[in-house]
């Protein structure tokens, strides 16, 4: 639903439907003073929009006496889904990955060279293309990790999103691979993921708590693309989950805005994690640590 | 160079939850912005205040690219936390559900007043007292 209303009246609109528990969107365009529009969207369906229309007009009804403009016109249009999803695909592009990955969406061809690997990921509803930094830093760690440990290194995904990491593990070698998320959708989405590529066989994808993770089995790399906090919180845990039996195991940890990694740092430093390397891409720095 | 503003486009979010749901996902979407990239950034730059609605202002740039600037918490959720209110009344005009005094309104106000255009307290205090009328709260004249 959306209706337009003066530049005036747009602050006072905007604070009594929020006081009414609406969640409005409110666009301002570049030119100043232009009406402001206001959108509101309630579920799909005819009843759901009715509805919606005749409650704002019954709040209008109150509220336009203290208003400079009466708003009364309400225009009613159904947001198909796929209209703000494929706006997104516009710009989502295949990404060279190190040596070895290629991540890319379905609709878009690449030319493979020899001993690429491809990771076909589409833009869906949960965190992970690889355009964000911190998931691409993590991308070239795993590339990198890839061609230094022996195929069969286990591999955690903590915090998987859409499963991307965990696809491109499957996709360079690493086996077994277990990916989490604690927010359903995502971890609905990863599964979705995984189940439509090669690698369906090779990564399980569970909904779990980290705060609650098991701690066995271990695994040689756990990758940890979450947030600051969440990683210096749970750093103990994340320690615990790495597998020094056969060799060096290594923590990955990512979504840390860059001026707060030097808090996480010291925390891996306490545990006796080395920091092997970071990356700072777009304001996000990401580490790769290593326990010995 | 400046980059070309093509419009700003507000928000309410809850802290450190943004997702590419409604109302994010379209009016986002719809202006071209990357919507993971802002749920990331908001939900990072906000997980401190998790359990409050935060407005949010997005600017979006002519190359599709965004800046995001946080604002004062919504008048009605200041105004329910002065009137110990859990919320507004069901019939907005007609029912009265609590009551603040002047001074809270005018302290309400000098928070919002920055996020105005005008930064005048007056039209602050207008839109205050609006909002608390619109939720069943009574503005009292006393000033404690």
């Amino acid at each position: 639903m959306e209706f337009t209303a003066s530049f005036a009246d747009a602050p006072l609109i905007e604070e009594l439907l929020v006081g009414q528990g609406w969640s409005p969107a409110v666009e301002r365009p570049a030119r100043s003073r232009a009406p402001v529009l206001f959108s509101l969207y309630a579920a799909e369906g005819d009843r759901e929009g009715a509805e919606l229309r005749a409650r704002l007009q019954a709040c209008f009804a109150e509220w336009n006496q203290w208003l400079s403009a009466a708003v009364s016109e309400f225009s009613c249009r159904r947001v198909r889904r796929q209209d703000w999803a494929e706006s997104w695909k516009l710009h989502f592009k295949p990404l060279r990955i190190g040596r070895r990955l290629i991540v890319k969406p379905s609709w878009s061809e690449v030319d493979l060279q020899g001993g690429e690997q491809v990771v076909e990921l589409d833009p869906g509803m949960s965190f992970g293309t690889g355009q964000h930094g911190t998931t691409r830093a993590c991308l070239e760690f795993v590339e990198q990790l890839s061609r230094r440990l022996e195929p069969g290194a286990s591999f955690l995904d903590v915090g998987c999103g859409s499963g991307i990491l965990s696809l491109a593990a499957a996709a360079l070698g690493f086996c077994p691979v277990v990916a989490f998320d604690y927010d359903e959708t995502s971890s609905r989405v990863a599964r979705e993921n995984v189940g439509r590529s090669p690698y369906a066989d090779a990564i399980r994808v569970e909904t779990a708590d980290l705060r609650k993770y098991p701690l066995s089995p271990r695994y040689r790399v756990v990758a940890a693309n979450l947030l600051a906090p969440i990683i210096i919180r749970n750093a103990a845990r994340l320690h615990d989950l790495l597998d020094v039996r056969s060799g060096a195991a290594y923590l990955l940890v990512s979504g840390i805005l860059d001026e707060q990694y030097g808090e996480a740092a010291i925390r891996m430093r306490e545990l006796g994690l080395r920091e092997e390397q970071n990356r700072l891409l777009e304001g996000w720095r990401s580490g790769c640590f290593v326990l010995e | 160079m400046a980059k070309k503003i093509v419009k700003q486009v507000k928000l309410q979010i809850p802290a450190g939850a943004a997702n590419p749901a409604p109302p994010v996902g379209p009016a986002l979407g719809q202006a071209g912005v990357n919507i993971m990239e802002f749920c990331k950034q908001f939900n990072a730059a906000t997980q401190a205040q998790s359990g409050t609605v935060i407005p949010v202002v997005i600017t979006v740039y002519q190359d599709r690219s965004f800046t995001f600037i946080t604002k004062s918490p919504p008048a009605a959720a200041l105004l329910k936390k002065a009137a110990e209110l859990a919320a507004g009344a069901n019939t907005p005009g007609r029912q009265s559900v609590g009551k603040v005094s002047r001074k809270q309104v005018e302290e309400i106000a000098e928070i919002k007043k920055q996020d105005l255009n005008s930064r005048s307290l007056e039209a602050a205090v207008r839109i205050v007292e609006g909002t608390a009328r619109s939720m069943g709260i009574e503005v009292s004249n006393e000033q404690g």
